[in-house]
């Protein structure tokens, strides 16, 4: 094992002013996106897109990564204070969370919820850097035909994740990758889809539809909605430092739990579809069912605190092996971020496990700092953190709208970007209104360039038999799969129980 | 059944995939191939949904069930068609004036008429974002904005 590899990114992390700076300032950045109730981390990441333009793109990364790994840990505030969640995964924490509150711990639960998210985050890092070893082989004995296949794995698997309808998923998918394919054809020369404008040549930018499918519908959504962004009721619960303090403690008073979930979460997020909610609600039923006294929980138990909350964080190392290593995202949060490392000029897939082992390692040590780091900033900033699910939604709009234009001319210096914005926001805002889920398009979008080069080189190679080969049957087996199950859930899911997400 | 505006989407959806399908036949089949690899099973999949959403619309006996939800749901919420003219006012304002001088104008607008602030919290809104326009993209990063096509005809 060659320790230099793995050490010298986080050398080169510390050592540097500017990289240490760019995660202190994401780490309040990504907090304050999770303890907005209803904002959340793929909105932060459209919206710091503008901020990261033009950056190096390890810094960019780093930057991303680090706001991206901490939503959850701010999301534990209004969860516990309020009992309205900060994000949807962090539902499973109001159960005890909340009643601790209410009872005068609301410190406690803060600290633990703390203590749990870095710790959490760290050994997700620690997973992801384990699993390292195992997946290289397993990337390198993919070829193009799997790589197509991957793309349609990858759309079926946040389509069937991200909303309701596996219809609209795939749709919406199969969308985003037919805009991939605008600008010149890269066989042919000719133009696609180009209608003689020259600044679709190139293609659609990636990142001016990745903010007119996401922000540009959030705040018209917002502007109907009106009022605060949640229904927030009363006062939050006061709580003092010292009550903190003991909840980050609660944790290591629980070693095992904290690990097995950490664990756990870091593996359910490794498995695209599954999803954030999965990781917190499963590791939540894991605690009680190994805990000698469960007729505690739900009633203020802070391990019921604990072990969504080391899942929240741990996943996030979990997921982000299928994104960088295949291009397919672990979640919908890293289906924008890899449209934004896109944006950077990194583009997520097998190439990583050849070149790109360097800034694979600088963003694990990005993860595990900021996680960490995360524990220290949230004990400065937590007072004016819990005033947060009371900002008006209003006071957002402008400044939101006037970012999403910048980034969107910003991405290609083009002013059409600003119509092709305004034209892609008003499609996602009637895919939003009627349910249909937009991480898809995104996934589509970032994939489709892979896609076709892909199944052109497989065709030239195999010819049209390309998906007899072993490995595509058992892709094609997996998608296969992720259709069966999502039917099955459909007919034996009690439906008034089931989560969704208006994404 | 009433044609509403979930039935359009999915109609624009299905125009989209079809519309893509039928500018690939004129190109060369290898430049064709991918848009109708993913064209044709969009249309198949959006008639689909078309179906279901027909089919939806009918099994609804009361026609006030049918109707467009309520485009407001607060007293301070706004109605769809005021935030698309706000947003084609943003869009006119930057287009026009640039960033630097359409970005706070349009934020001024917004916060003061639409949030019926007063014209203080209105122009403090305003300087922020101008102060973050100009500040943090010119000149700390060192970008370059776009100074809209009113500002590039007059100077």
């Amino acid at each position: 094992m060659d320790l230099n590899a793995i050490f010298q990114p986080l050398i080169t992390i510390v050592t540097s002013a500017h990289l240490m700076g760019l995660i202190l300032l994401a780490i309040p950045i990504g907090m304050f996106f999770g303890a907005v109730p209803g904002l959340g981390g793929k909105l932060g990441i459209v919206l710091v897109i503008p901020f990261v333009f033009g950056m190096d793109p390890l810094a960019g990364a780093v930057f991303l990564l680090a706001m991206h790994a901490v939503v959850h840990t701010g999301g534990s505030i209004p969860s516990i204070l309020f009992g309205v969640p900060g994000t949807g995964p962090d539902a499973a924490t109001i159960v005890d969370g909340y009643p601790m509150a209410q009872r005068g711990e609301a410190g406690r639960a803060l600290g633990a919820s703390l203590g749990a998210s870095g710790f959490g985050g760290v050994i997700g890092a620690l997973f992801l850097a384990a699993m390292l070893p195992v997946l290289k082989p397993v990337v390198l004995a993919f070829s193009p035909a799997e790589f197509f296949l991957l793309a349609l794995f990858g759309i079926t698997f946040i389509a069937m994740l991200s909303g309701r309808s596996l219809i609209k998923g795939i749709a919406v998918g199969f969308l985003g990758l037919l805009v991939s394919l605008v600008g010149l054809d890269p066989h042919t020369g000719s133009q696609r889809f180009t209608f003689d404008m020259l600044f679709l040549w190139d293609g659609v930018s990636v990142i001016a539809a990745v903010l007119g499918i996401f922000a540009i519908p959030e705040m018209l959504s917002l502007g109907v909605k009106g009022g605060a962004i949640a229904e927030v009721k009363g006062k939050p619960a006061r709580y003092d430092f010292k009550q903190v303090i003991e909840g980050i403690y609660d944790v290591f008073r629980h070693p095992w739990l904290s690990i097995r979930t950490s664990v756990l979460g870091a593996a359910i997020g490794a498995i695209p579809g599954l999803g954030g909610d999965a990781a917190s609600w499963l590791c939540y039923g894991h605690a009680v069912q190994t805990s000698k006294n469960p007729e505690n929980f739900g009633k203020g138990d802070v391990r019921g605190v604990i072990a969504p909350e080391t899942a929240n964080n741990s996943k996030e190392g979990g997921s982000l092996l299928p994104t960088l290593f295949f291009g397919v995202p672990g979640s919908s949060g890293m289906a924008i971020l890899i449209g934004a490392f896109v944006m950077l000029g990194i583009q997520p897939g097998p190439a990583m496990a050849l070149t790109g082992m360097d800034l694979v390692w600088s963003l694990i040590w990005a993860l595990a700092l900021a996680n960490f780091l995360s524990v220290f900033v949230f004990l400065a900033m937590a007072p004016a953190f819990s005033l947060l699910v009371f900002v008006r939604g209003a006071l957002l709009i402008p400044f939101v709208l006037v970012l999403a234009f910048l980034g969107a001319f910003l991405s290609e210096a083009a002013w059409e970007n600003m119509l092709l914005l305004v034209g892609i926001g008003i499609l996602g805002f009637f895919l939003k209104k009627h349910g249909w889920p937009r991480p898809p398009f995104v996934i589509g979008l970032v994939l489709g360039a892979i896609a076709e080069d892909s199944i052109h080189k497989a065709l030239a190679i195999w010819g049209p038999t390309f998906f007899l080969r072993p490995l595509s049957l058992l892709l094609i087996a997996l998608i296969v799969l992720t259709v069966v199950a999502y039917i099955y859930r459909l007919k034996t899911a009690d439906k008034s129980k089931m989560v969704h997400h208006d994404i | 059944m009433t044609f509403d505006s979930k039935m359009l989407t999915t109609l624009t959806m299905l125009v989209l995939f079809g519309g893509a399908c039928l500018l690939s036949i004129g190109l060369p089949a290898k430049a064709a191939f991918m848009p109708l690899l993913v064209g044709i099973p969009g249309v198949l999949l959006c008639a689909a949904q078309l179906v279901l959403d027909v089919r939806a619309a009918r099994r609804v006996d009361d026609p006030s069930e049918t109707a467009e939800p309520p485009t407001t749901e607060k007293e301070d919420g706004r109605s769809e068609f005021e935030m698309f003219f706000w947003l084609g006012v943003f869009t006119a304002l930057l287009l026009g004036l640039g960033f630097v001088i359409g970005g706070p104008i349009a934020v001024l607008l917004f916060v003061h008429f639409e949030k019926k602030n007063n014209w203080l919290n209105a122009m403090f809104a305003a300087g922020g974002t101008f102060a973050v326009l100009f500040g943090v993209f010119i000149w700390m990063l060192e970008l370059t904005l776009f100074d809209g096509f009113l500002i590039e005809a007059l100077f």
